[in-house]
């Protein structure tokens, strides 16, 4: 029997890791290892993880390529399978497909520092090639992360936050909205365009990647561009309604590209010539 | 290609068509069903209307309103997950219309990377019927399309004196097994190339220099968003994915959907990219006239004239992309 692309592997939930308010991260591993052995992805691609009874929901890959064992994917529940996922726990078994969708151009970054820009639940795309390009030791030069919630609460992987922030090889730019720190926040305050104009990372060999909401994305873009980066060298990864995953069923589709197929990654050179349609 | 031809009776034509059900052919054609015509299984020819452009065109042959992909078991800590096999082996559909083999031709495009589609389309036997008059709303004609011929079929049957003139290539000999005696070289006029259409291919471009204009207002004005347009069209090809059933078992479905409705692109944020009929009604015109030319190298509109049957607020998809270009 040929293996239909619909046909999800099994995977069980192996940690449940819940990160903040209605947002949990599950570690899932191969239930086959067959499966395992034939699997391999990048850093940008994403999936369709399923439920079976409630359906299919697309997210990143939001653990790094280079720790094999499993996958692990981030999600704010918000819909019938989102919060079906919620109600799941260690032992379960979900679907997965994938991976699909194009990847970060990371062969082409040798040697650069990267600045990453994240907020609210943008994180987790970035997360994965952040740890990618970590475990990667000195294939790329400094790292700077900016990442934003509304309150303390909402920011996602506070622990790997903290370890980031001891690495000597990173610049960690921590923010919370005005109202959204307590007394004992030692972070930014303030919203996260206006924490990268403080920081000013040089644009000289960086590439930026960015995601977030999109009212974030348009003033950090002004912000990055007054800093000197160009459009080709800043990244983003785009997150359209999906089906299908493999370029069909047209719900993700901005003019005439899929974001599934042609995306999800692009620069900001791409999205500018793209309609608003995302 | 269309090599030999026969001339059938209507008495021939109908024991033909009976001859391959009682022979355990699936014989598919345009049949009504709850008042409405489509594209389905019979069990004798009298089922078959063949005076009438269907209302659902015949892509739900190969991509019908629903489908399962796969059926699911769960028990205790394990799933079970099977396969559903369906394939066009033995199917011979009758009663196509030119425009419903150029949407094949088109999806044969669109899914050329998949093999199980890919399959279906070129499983499945052809018998065309040449359309003698225009229906309500076609317009074949301006996109280069002979009504009253097709290359792209098995058999191709077109109605003469005393009955009908059967053209039919290597595959349709197969099923017609005509006698030897009775066969001719195909005499079949075909059409001039129409030399204007790579004119009006390129005209029909020039709307994405208008994709900002204020005129995709008024063309969408009437749009409700019901997806009508989009379910009789045989080059559609936008689906859902959804599961059926129960913690214990159950299926995944994949379903016809529509750009037009407003669910269709809708974030699980509430952020909407195409937030209005405007963005959606657009998407669809600029998706059939302009996007496949470069992603399929061809428009996707046919010029069937199903979704202008279907539309309760009468949008013609052709004289809006007109409109706008106007």
């Amino acid at each position: 029997m040929e293996k239909s692309w619909y046909i999800p592997y099994k995977m069980k939930i192996t940690k449940v890791i819940n990160e903040a308010v209605n947002v949990k991260t599950f570690r899932l591993e191969f239930v086959n290892p067959e499966d395992k052995a034939a699997f391999s992805f990048k850093a940008g691609q994403f999936g369709e993880y399923s439920i079976f009874s409630e359906g299919e929901s697309t997210f990143c890959i939001a653990s790094s390529p280079t720790r094999k064992d499993y996958i692990e994917c981030t999600f704010r529940t918000a819909g019938r399978v989102t919060n079906a996922l919620a109600r799941c726990e260690e032992g379960d078994i979900l679907g997965f497909r994938g991976p699909y969708g194009n990847v970060f151009p990371m062969n082409n970054w040798a040697g650069k520092n990267i600045v990453f820009v994240a907020g609210g639940i943008g994180l987790p795309p970035l997360r994965c090639v952040i740890w990618n390009v970590l475990d990667l030791g000195d294939t790329f030069g400094h790292i700077t992360i900016v990442y934003g919630a509304k309150s303390i609460e909402e920011l996602v992987y506070k622990d790997e936050l903290k370890e980031w922030s001891k690495n000597p090889k990173v610049t960690l730019a921590v923010t919370v909205d005005p109202g959204g720190e307590n007394p004992e926040w030692k972070g930014h305050i303030g919203f996260v365009p206006d924490v990268i104009r403080k920081i000013a990372p040089k644009s000289e060999n960086t590439i930026a990647l960015i995601c977030g909401p999109p009212i974030m994305i348009k003033l950090s873009l002004t912000v990055l561009n007054e800093l000197g980066f160009s459009d080709n060298n800043i990244y983003s990864t785009l997150e359209n309604r999906m089906k299908c995953g493999i370029g069909q069923c047209g719900h993700c589709m901005v003019g005439k590209k899929y974001v599934c197929k042609d995306g999800p990654v692009f620069t900001n050179e791409e999205i500018k010539a793209l309609p608003l349609e995302y | 290609m269309l090599n030999k031809q026969i001339h059938y009776s209507n008495q021939q034509l109908q024991s033909w068509v009976d001859g391959l059900i009682y022979k355990g052919k699936t014989v598919i054609g345009p049949v009504k069903k709850n008042g409405v015509t489509c594209f389905s299984e019979i069990k004798n020819f009298n089922e078959l209307i063949l005076n009438e452009r269907t209302v659902y065109s015949a892509k739900e042959v190969v991509l019908p309103k629903y489908d399962i992909l796969f059926k699911f078991a769960k028990e205790k800590d394990k799933v079970f997950i099977s396969k559903n096999e369906n394939s066009l082996n033995n199917v011979i559909v009758i009663g196509l219309r030119p425009c419903d083999n150029e949407g094949f031709d088109y999806l044969r495009l669109f899914f050329k990377s998949d093999p199980d589609i890919l399959q279906k389309l070129n499983t499945f036997i052809s018998v065309t019927i040449a359309c003698e008059k225009k229906f309500d709303g076609c317009f074949c004609e301006e996109l280069g399309i002979d009504k009253n011929y097709s290359n792209k079929t098995d058999v191709l049957i077109k109605t003469s004196e005393n009955g009908y003139d059967i053209y039919f290539n290597d595959r349709g000999n197969e099923i017609l097994s005509p006698q030897a005696s009775d066969v001719k070289p195909a005499e079949i006029k075909k059409p001039v190339p129409n030399v204007s259409i790579d004119n009006k291919v390129a005209y029909l471009k020039k709307l994405s220099e208008q994709y900002n204009s204020e005129k995709w207002k008024i063309v969408s004005m009437g749009c409700l968003g019901c997806g009508s347009c989009a379910f009789v069209c045989p080059t559609c090809t936008c689906f859902d994915v959804q599961d059926e059933g129960n913690t214990q078992n159950g299926q995944r479905l994949i379903c016809w959907d529509a750009c037009g409705m407003g669910l269709f692109t809708k974030h699980a944020s509430g952020h909407n990219p195409r937030p209005s009929q405007v963005e959606r009604r657009r998407h669809r015109i600029m998706h059939k006239f302009v996007y496949t030319q470069d992603t399929e190298g061809k428009i996707s509109c046919v010029g069937c004239g199903r979704c202008i049957a279907a539309c309760p607020a009468h949008l013609n998809i052709y004289n809006q992309a007109l409109q706008i270009l106007q």
